[in-house]
């Protein structure tokens, strides 16, 4: 019997990538793992904790707040990002003089970093310079005028405008490409059956682009989860009294300005938990093959 | 040959990715290796970024001619900012970098430092060095009666300055009492376009320094002794005096001194509104106060904080040692001598000089080194500094500091009570004793092994060196 032979070229390949991974993702989090249960400020000797940082976590009222923002934050963001980005993507896919200038209007922003955009927000949010409460006081609206980032009621949503903003010619973009790579003959065959613009939309060209859709909302869903850190903690760092607090700023607090790096740890074993369940039930979901035969 | 080059590139990177996370330690033997008894050998400063570019150029030049001078190397490490520190310098103890001196906040070492014996204790090492200092200016340096660091810029306390010119304009005195406060801000109200008095309220850290104002007076003029016997967990915060206290600060919102602008204002924000007229007095630290000066093209007044409760006086945040010199517990101590020579060679009244005089100074901290003299400078020097008490701060553990803050923003806007509020810091405090074991006087019950750890086994002697 001939022995199959294994190509090792494909492995080796794929080692470097595999050994960077585990030397700084895998490795990391399981020493952080590790030390979620243990007493540590990051100077003195670990004391075995047991269980007890997931004991407090499960206490902290303001972590739970934090979970809550970072959950409103998340799919407030996935949804606006994704409907106002397909809908400008859908405008944009077409012919017309300026295009190349919206689209490269709206995706400017993308370039910026989050700490140009905080700094360049909050002064636009600022009560006594700020354009928008200028904006709203030369239009009459005196009434909307509101302390953007010092009112609890508003603050979360006010940063969370500022990153849809940041992000929607990113998704944009992504959606021109999948909307370009529908075949024009199947809205001309819907169009044949009668099909008006939201059958269209309903049975053409959503389905068609469906892996585009899993991937914007993926990639947005994932992002305000794990990436929302500079731009919260630049505009109020969790302010006022915690009503904007995410997840990630009290971590950072609990770790680097408590040095409670163990209940730091263990709050990011339980975000990890919470992320990963949410994205396997997204996955689960929302993945189904297009067809464009 | 294609799968081979391909293979060759692959691990090239690799190779190239991971030499660049490799530790220093190889430079660090070759530190100790060399000769650190005086002739060579290599000093590392560990900093934040400093505030004017002109200071980063003056320690380069100081650190120049102390090399010339001894033939000791200053590694001068500048990065981040003040808070990234003790991060930085735990980064480095895990990687075994050589750091000798580090550049941090006498409020850290009292919370977390000393604590967790992350510095050296420098009572018999720095002793010769004190006399440089004027008096009452290493003071807040010490913790349990120990040396835990110098302090290496300049004294800071809150400040309340208005805009004198246009006090001027409009026949307005500076306020002297809580009455006056109240109806100087009335008449700067009805005056188009301009508030009251702007504060940094935006950042949560800054609200405890308000509350150390008043509850300065609600202590009667004890709060130091106050919040040491609440740390202890001799009595609760839940007091008449911390909820009075809170009611106060409450006031100056409830009376239209401070307005809702200052709940959404920054630092840079305080200063640009001030700068700008827009508000007719200010509330801040003395650290705001060079920028504050470059950017008002009008006079500034300085006045004290109102008595708010009768029996009491005027009392403000203050203390040395916003910048300090500690030395990290992990340093060699056989590099103690080049380190403990720098420190000398830094506090000559002509290098410091160079390197503190590139900011404002205010209160003359090393002996002659020359501060502003202005009018303000001249307030602060004799009504500020003599009438003082320690920043709270610096006292109760950030967690206890971030309770505050957000208990006072939560009165102020009528989320809370001042009782609750005070519940509110207290529950704080029993969290932070269970979850972090955490004990005020940490000094107190230091094993012997604790202390021997941060205590030097060799004093250099530096009367030697001195001039």
């Amino acid at each position: 019997m001939r022995k199959k032979k294994i190509d090792a070229f494909p492995y080796l390949m794929c080692l470097a990538a595999v050994v960077l991974f585990t030397l700084f993702v895998v490795l990391p989090f399981a020493v952080g793992v590790y030390t979620s249960f243990f007493k540590w400020d990051g100077f003195s000797d670990m004391k075995f904790n047991g269980l007890k940082n997931y004991l407090y976590v499960f206490q902290d009222d303001i972590y739970w707040k934090a979970i809550k923002n970072t959950f409103v934050y998340a799919i407030l963001v996935t949804v606006l990002k994704n409907v106002i980005a397909f809908f400008l993507a859908s405008i944009l896919v077409k012919n017309f003089f300026g295009r190349t200038f919206f689209r490269t209007a709206i995706y400017i922003p993308v370039t910026l970093s989050y700490i140009v955009i905080g700094i360049l927000w909050v002064w636009i949010y600022n009560p006594t310079f700020g354009l928008l409460n200028s904006f709203l006081s030369a239009v009459g609206l005196d009434q909307l005028i509101l302390g953007w980032l010092s009112d609890a009621r508003v603050a979360l949503f006010a940063i969370i405008a500022v990153d849809v903003w940041k992000w929607i010619g990113y998704h944009m973009v992504l959606y021109i490409a999948g909307l370009q790579a529908v075949p024009k003959d199947l809205y001309e065959a819907a169009e044949i059956d009668g099909a008006g613009p939201l059958a269209k939309l309903r049975y053409v060209t959503l389905p068609m682009i469906n892996s585009t859709i899993v991937i914007n909302v993926l990639m947005s869903i994932t992002g305000a989860f794990v990436a929302n850190y500079d731009i919260v903690y630049i505009m109020t760092d969790g302010g006022p009294y915690h009503s904007t607090e995410v997840s990630l700023t009290y971590i950072m607090k609990t770790a680097f300005t408590d040095y409670n790096f163990g209940k730091a740890n263990a709050m990011s074993v339980i975000l990890f938990l919470m992320v990963l369940v949410f994205g396997f039930i997204q996955l689960k979901f929302m993945s189904h093959e297009d067809v464009y035969d | 040959m294609k799968k081979i080059m391909a293979l060759l590139c692959t691990v090239a990177m690799s190779v190239g990715l991971l030499a660049g996370c490799g530790s220093s330690s190889g430079d660090n033997q070759s530190v100790s290796g060399s000769d650190n008894t005086g002739n060579g050998g290599k000093v590392v400063m560990l900093a934040c970024e400093p505030e004017v570019p002109a200071e980063k150029e003056a320690w380069e030049e100081v650190a120049a001619d102390f090399e010339k001078e001894t033939g000791i190397q200053v590694e001068l490490r500048f990065q981040g900012t003040w808070s990234d520190i003790p991060q930085t310098l735990q980064q480095s103890k895990l990687a075994g970098d050589q750091i000798d001196i580090v550049r941090v906040g006498i409020g850290t070492i009292s919370s977390t430092l000393g604590a967790a014996g992350g510095v050296k204790d420098l009572t018999d090492l720095a002793s010769p060095l004190l006399d440089r200092y004027s008096d009452g200016m290493i003071d807040n340096c010490y913790i349990g009666g120990h040396l835990w660091a110098l302090p290496y810029y300049d004294a800071s306390s809150y400040m309340c300055l208005y805009n004198k010119t246009l006090f001027d304009e409009m026949g307005l005195q500076a306020p002297q009492t809580w009455d006056e406060l109240v109806s100087v801000s009335k008449a700067l109200s009805e005056k188009d376009g301009v508030m009251p008095i702007i504060f940094q309220g935006k950042d949560g850290w800054a609200w405890p320094m308000m509350y150390t104002e008043t509850y300065n007076q609600t202590t009667g003029n004890k709060s130091v002794a106050a919040v040491q016997s609440f740390l202890e967990g001799e009595s609760s915060f839940v007091s008449d005096a911390s909820v009075q206290a809170f009611d106060l600060v409450k006031k100056f919102y409830d009376e239209n001194v401070l307005t809702q602008a200052s709940l959404d204002t920054d630092d840079e924000g305080m200063i640009a509104t001030f700068a700008q007229g827009k508000a007719g007095m200010l509330f801040a630290g003395t650290w705001d106060y060079e920028t504050l000066k470059d950017s008002c093209d009008f006079e500034i007044g300085a006045f004290q904080f109102p008595v708010m409760v009768d029996g009491s006086h005027s009392e403000n945040g203050y203390g040395v040692g916003d910048y300090a010199l500690a030395i990290p517990s992990f340093a060699s101590d056989d590099n103690l001598e080049n380190t403990m020579r720098f420190l000398e060679y830094i506090t000559r009244q002509d290098n410091a000089q160079k390197i503190l005089g590139t900011s404002t100074m205010i209160y003359e901290v090393l002996k002659g080194v020359s501060t502003e003299s202005d009018d303000v400078t001249k307030f602060l020097n004799s009504q500020i500094a003599g009438n003082s008490s320690e920043y709270l701060d610096w006292l109760w553990p950030s967690e206890v500091n971030d309770a505050l803050s957000t208990a006072i923003v939560s009165v102020i806007s009528g989320e809370m009570s001042s009782q609750d509020a005070a519940q509110y810091v207290q529950d704080a405090y029993t969290k932070v004793c269970e979850e972090k074991d955490y004990t005020y006087a940490w000094w107190e019950s230091w094993t012997q092994e604790q202390w021997d750890a941060v205590t030097p086994t060799k004093i250099p002697d530096l009367t030697q060196y001195m001039q």
